[in-house]
């Protein structure tokens, strides 16, 4: 054969092959998003599913209420917790951390980000709930901010390391100190970066099921208090999909869309919002 | 044919320069004059920038450095470890090889050295004013202030940059190859301003072109790496001498282009 009809044989095939792999990875995926926007609708589309707390078992009807105010409260505490620390340590790793203790807090930082998601719980669990006697949604804020830490500080990290040098010493040559050459011109360089980490860390919390098991609990009333035990909607899949009840089941698909929806969505927003920032 | 009034604002003495283990420059000295251009000129890796980024302390941020020998700025030796280095880079400004506009608007640019140095905002707004007109830059922003700088030609950033360093009120204004990434038209600007600046600014200028230097300098010091590769003055003096009549046949052959 000759060496051009090989060569674009070759081209053909290692083409097909990343086509061939990119569908592999790709069609899990799309069926998964059909399988839950087909199972989920009719639970969504029930009325009373955003407003009703869900009624005891056997009963028909009844809402998520109480789990979509306990995912957006305990994620929010969550974040409100772990994004400010995350976001400094992130800044200590790429501005002062070129060291020995920096490298020690990534490792540390990478090691947490391996770690199964229920080993937060227990965390949650023995330095909360135990201490406290009591189940609750703060605990499971403290639990889930100790799972985003990692993911905002190495996205802080990454942001920042991207800023180029020059404008850090253009601001150090004009009689900076080095503090708020890093706060004035650094950090808002690298905000959309930083934004960015955040709401994935975010949209990850909130479809974190384990690390509420034994820090939530979870609760059929509706709950605001965060003392108290609260529902969430990674939950309430958890608990309906085991139950024989077909009106429960299909509030665990409604709840599964919800939860999709809302990770998508923080997604795409976390994304629409880089995209404006660096116009 | 030195000026009567030849001040010294400058003057390094016998500085030598490590980057870690390696030596990067050797006992090299400079009198830069007061309100007059002084050019550094000499092929790659000679240490020109390294030179000129001591003037400010600019090494400070690169760690395992070490300078020896004195920088005198009015006498005071900036090398020294009780030099408060903010207030030295206030007096001895920073123009960059590439433009670099913080990603922020021009009026912030230009206000961020008033703002670190907590001038109020009529103070702040009136040296904004006058920087962007010393560079030329008002007449062509003077409607867009609050735009981001990103959205300037490369010549513009590059003026916005000069304006951000005159409005901290410097002494002396280090300028590292400033028009390297500009045309011919943008760089014909800079040299024009500098020829202005020099009547208020002490300015020393690093660059590969020796056109340039010929152009806009009155003195010139000639460097070239000796045989351990670290960066020596050659020769200093008035730059029409360097030019026409030098002294070290490195410098002749360098300035006639038979190497470099």
């Amino acid at each position: 054969m000759s060496r051009p009809l090989v060569r674009a044989l070759v081209d053909r095939l290692v083409g097909g092959l990343v086509v061939l792999c990119v569908s592999v990875a790709a069609i899990p995926v799309l069926v998964l998003f059909l399988f839950v926007l087909i199972n989920g609708l009719p639970g969504v589309l029930t009325p009373g599913f955003f407003t009703d707390p869900p009624y005891p078992q056997g009963v028909p009807g009844g809402g998520v209420a109480n789990a979509i105010i306990g995912t957006l409260e305990i994620v929010g505490i969550g974040s409100l917790l772990a994004v400010p620390v995350g976001a400094l340590i992130g800044i200590f790793l790429s501005e002062y951390g070129r060291n020995q203790v920096g490298n020690t807090v990534r490792f540390i930082s990478d090691v947490f980000t391996g770690l199964p998601s229920i080993a937060f719980g227990i965390f949650g669990y023995t330095v909360v709930v135990l201490t406290t006697h009591h189940f609750s949604a703060l605990s499971a804020s403290i639990a889930l901010a100790v799972l985003m830490l990692p993911v905002i500080l190495r996205a802080t990290e990454t942001a920042l390391v991207l800023v180029p040098n020059s404008l850090r010493e253009a601001g150090l040559a004009l009689g900076a100190p080095r503090w708020r050459v890093t706060l004035e011109i650094v950090v808002p360089a690298a905000l959309g970066g930083i934004v960015t980490g955040a709401l994935l860390a975010m949209a990850r919390a909130a479809g974190e099921t384990a690390p509420l098991l034994f820090t939530a609990f979870g609760n059929d009333i509706i709950q605001t208090n965060p003392l108290q035990p609260m529902g969430a909607l990674s939950l309430t899949i958890f608990r309906n999909a085991l139950v024989p009840y077909p009106n429960l089941q299909q509030q665990a698909w409604g709840a599964a869309l919800l939860l999709v929806a809302l990770v998508a969505a923080t997604n795409i927003l976390a994304r629409i919002y880089v995209r404006r920032i660096q116009r | 044919m030195r000026d009567v009034d030849a001040e010294t604002k400058l003057d390094a003495r016998h500085v030598n320069f490590w980057y870690g283990d390696f030596q990067a420059l050797h006992d090299a000295s400079l009198a830069v004059q007061a309100r007059k251009i002084t050019a550094l000129i000499g092929p790659s890796g000679c240490g020109k920038t390294t030179f000129l980024r001591i003037f400010n302390r600019m090494h400070d941020l690169v760690p395992g450095t070490k300078a020896s020998g004195e920088v005198l700025l009015d006498g005071h030796n900036v090398l020294s470890p009780d030099t408060d280095v903010i207030n030295l880079r206030r007096q001895v400004g920073m123009l960059f090889q590439r433009a670099n506009p913080f990603p922020k608007s021009i009026y912030d640019n230009v206000a961020y050295g008033p703002h670190i140095l907590g001038w109020s905002k009529q103070q702040t707004s009136q040296i904004v004013e006058e920087s962007l007109k010393d560079t030329g830059l008002w007449d062509e922003v003077k409607d867009r202030l609050r735009r981001s700088a990103l959205n300037l030609s490369g010549g513009q950033q590059q003026r916005l940059c000069l304006a951000r360093a005159l409005a901290v009120k410097p002494e002396v204004i280090l300028m590292d190859e400033p028009a390297s990434a500009l045309d011919p038209i943008a760089t014909l600007r800079i040299e024009e301003l500098m020829q202005e600046l020099k009547k208020r600014y002490t300015i020393v200028i690093v660059t590969h072109n020796m056109q340039q230097a010929s152009r806009v300098s009155d003195f010139t010091a000639f460097m070239l790496m000796n045989p351990t590769r670290a960066g020596e003055v050659i020769e200093f003096g008035p730059t029409d001498d360097i030019f026409n009549r030098p002294k070290d046949g490195r410098t002749e052959d360098y300035i006639t282009g038979r190497f470099g």
